[in-house]
């Protein structure tokens, strides 16, 4: 079979039969591909499915798929996080005790990076095994300036490196962009070469709106709460269901802690099926559709790979 | 609102505390001229609108006076009105209040239009609407500002900035609408912009930023001219300069496929201006697409790591900010012409 350079990204993969402590993360591997996976009913995860409960097809070609123990990955976790003018205060704060709240909750093997994103792009921690050296960062936060979201998902997503772990690009930002160099679509498309899986957390804007009724037989003007996506919504949106990721909404900055936590939770809660390629090209962008077999349940998953 | 604006209001106008300023408006006015901007705005809230009205029509009949040293004493106080009324107009927008921001900047362009009426070619009436251009870019307001440009311009012939200004509102309309993924409620057009460049280049040729832009403009445009015009600017440029026609024909190449040559322009530009980011970011993004990840995550962290760097090292930061970079220094022009 002609080997597949597939893009690290979508990770030259690896099976994993164990794990080391040493550097050589894996004891054993197949070249394939991985695809990360999330099943939701309404909206409760869905858990125990293996790899038989799924029906993966690339290029629209049915694979035999594996699972792969979740548990048994590390986990990159690269936290791109909003410090422009408008964090600034308590939602700066706020933001600070959701990002120590997140590494409370990882494993030893866990590596963490800190990019923090204004006027420019700011790498404030390398990844690294170390809290310390993120709690450190962590207090260097200072809000001012514009928005260079799009420059700085990018450099989150670039700085994914070789390693066959899980990423789990974290985004918090709750404005537009201001200030980047990239454009969405350069965005995107960089991010399709990667298997990271973006999460972005933004702030709900919520706003009292006043409709009319029919419901129940009654009839009038009533209250409710709508939700207002950010403009930043547009490209968080298309960014996260690329890379299977999704956008989760804090309602306050006090809900911020309990958003990145559900976050990380939720990522663990996923499942990462592999799979090698048969019966499809060995180079180009590949389109990726993974359903569930005989249950119900909405999978989301990235939405294809490029093969190398 | 997220946009930051230059605050007018923040604008340090010192003038001779002009005789008789006695009525509530009028203190207002003196109170601009003298330096005290935020008193003067909040005092100018508290003004009845009929009250405004009066005390302007009677400005304009002294102007109108045959003694001249009259009449120059009421265009003076016309100028501090017109940056008051623009100051407490900007101020208004940054608190959301559309409402207001059109009344005030109202307000100010009727004074300027009874002061372009005496002199068309007068550096104050010329020079304002390219404080508001610029104030505006800076928040990135291009829809006010493309309604504003076209006010704005003067039927005996625009001046070489505020076609230069006109050109970069419908570039960053442009922009925002195809690349920032937002409406901002104009389109932009590259076409026009192009026709304004080009001509302010015909009344001012060494005008390097039309130059620029003009090379950006046709580049977009897939005009092969376009690299030409970018080519023109070299070493005997400024370096801002020379770094964005460096980065916009690796962008330019990058598009083309030409990959070597654009990673070779990318290089070139961070060599210029080292402590700019987006050429660095332009490269990353270049080496990550072609599959050289380790290289493009060294060139994220040798870029992002940069301690001590001001926000505003980026020209791309600028440009992409029309002429809001100028706004200062017009702020400057006009603080010397509201003296009597």
């Amino acid at each position: 079979m002609t080997r597949l350079h597939v893009a690290s990204a979508v990770a030259l993969i690896i099976v994993v039969a164990g794990r080391s402590v040493n550097t050589q993360r894996f004891k054993s591997g197949t070249i394939g591909v991985r695809v990360d996976v999330l099943v939701t009913h309404g909206k409760e995860l869905v858990r125990g499915l293996t790899a038989r409960d799924f029906e993966l097809r690339d290029e629209g070609v049915l694979q035999n798929v594996s699972e792969i123990e979740v548990e048994q990955i590390p986990l990159n976790l690269i936290l791109a996080f909003d410090t422009s003018g408008s964090v600034a205060g308590d939602r700066l704060r706020s933001l600070v005790q959701a990002g120590q709240s997140l590494l409370d909750r990882l494993r030893p093997d866990d590596r963490v990076a800190l990019v923090s994103f204004a006027t420019r792009v700011r790498l404030l921690a390398p990844l690294t095994p170390s809290r310390q050296q993120i709690q450190g960062a962590f207090a260097t936060l200072a809000a001012q300036g514009a928005t260079s979201l799009r420059d700085a998902a990018f450099a989150a997503l670039a700085l994914r490196d070789a390693d066959p772990v899980r990423t789990l690009v974290l985004i918090f930002s709750d404005g537009a962009d201001t200030a980047s160099w990239l454009g969405s679509s350069a965005v995107i498309e960089a991010a399709k070469r990667t298997d990271a899986v973006v999460y972005a957390v933004a702030i709900a804007e919520q706003r009292n709106a006043y409709a009319i009724s029919a419901k129940s037989g009654t009839s009038g003007i009533v209250q409710r709460t709508v939700i207002t996506v950010e403009e930043a919504g547009k490209f968080l949106d298309h960014l996260t269901e690329e890379t299977g990721g999704r956008v989760m909404f804090a309602n306050s900055n006090k809900d911020l802690r309990a958003t990145f936590t559900q976050t990380l939770a939720e990522f663990r809660d996923r499942y990462v099926l592999s799979y090698t390629p048969t019966g499809v090209s060995p180079t180009g962008w590949h389109r990726l559709d993974v359903k569930l077999k005989g249950k119900s349940g909405k999978v989301t998953a990235r939405r294809g790979y490029f093969a190398e | 609102m997220k946009a930051v604006l230059v605050g007018l209001a923040s604008c340090h106008i010192v003038l001779a505390s002009p005789q008789g300023a006695t009525t509530p408006y009028g203190e207002a006015i003196d109170l601009f001229r003298r330096g005290d901007e935020e008193l003067a705005v909040n005092q100018l809230a508290r003004i009845m609108f009929d009250e405004i009205i009066r005390e302007r029509d009677a400005l304009f009949r002294t102007l109108d006076s045959k003694d001249r040293e009259e009449a120059e004493r009421a265009a003076a106080t016309i100028r501090g009105a017109v940056m008051l009324h623009t100051a407490r107009a900007f101020a208004a927008l940054a608190r959301g209040n559309d409402g207001e921001f059109r009344y005030q900047l109202q307000a100010a362009g009727t004074y300027v239009t009874r002061l372009r009426s005496r002199d068309h070619r007068a550096p104050f009436v010329q020079k304002w609407p390219l404080v508001v251009l610029a104030t505006l870019h800076q928040g990135r307001q291009v829809r006010t500002a493309k309604e504003f440009g076209e006010h704005a311009r003067d039927p005996g012939g625009d001046s070489a900035e505020l076609l230069l200004a006109l050109g970069a509102t419908e570039e960053m309309a442009w922009r925002i609408n195809h690349e920032d993924d937002v409406d901002p409620g104009v389109k932009g057009d590259l076409k026009t912009a192009e026709r304004h460049y080009r001509q302010a280049l015909i009344l001012s040729p060494t005008e390097i930023e039309a130059r620029l832009r003009l090379g950006r403009v046709l580049v977009l445009r897939d005009d092969a001219e376009g690299m030409k015009v970018l080519g023109q600017i070299d070493q005997r440029a400024e370096m801002p300069y020379q770094y964005l026609a460096r980065l916009f024909e690796g962008e330019t190449l990058e598009k083309r496929g030409d990959m070597a040559e654009a990673e070779r322009r990318y290089t070139m530009a961070a060599s210029i201006v080292p402590t700019a980011q987006s050429a660095y970011v332009a490269l990353a993004h270049l080496r990550h697409a072609r599959g050289a990840r380790a290289e493009a995550a060294d060139d994220v962290r040798s870029s992002a790591r940069a301690r001590d760097v001001p926000d505003a090292a980026d020209p791309w930061f600028w440009y992409s900010r029309g002429m809001a970079w100028r706004a200062v220094g017009y702020v400057e022009d006009l603080r010397r012409m509201i003296q009597p």
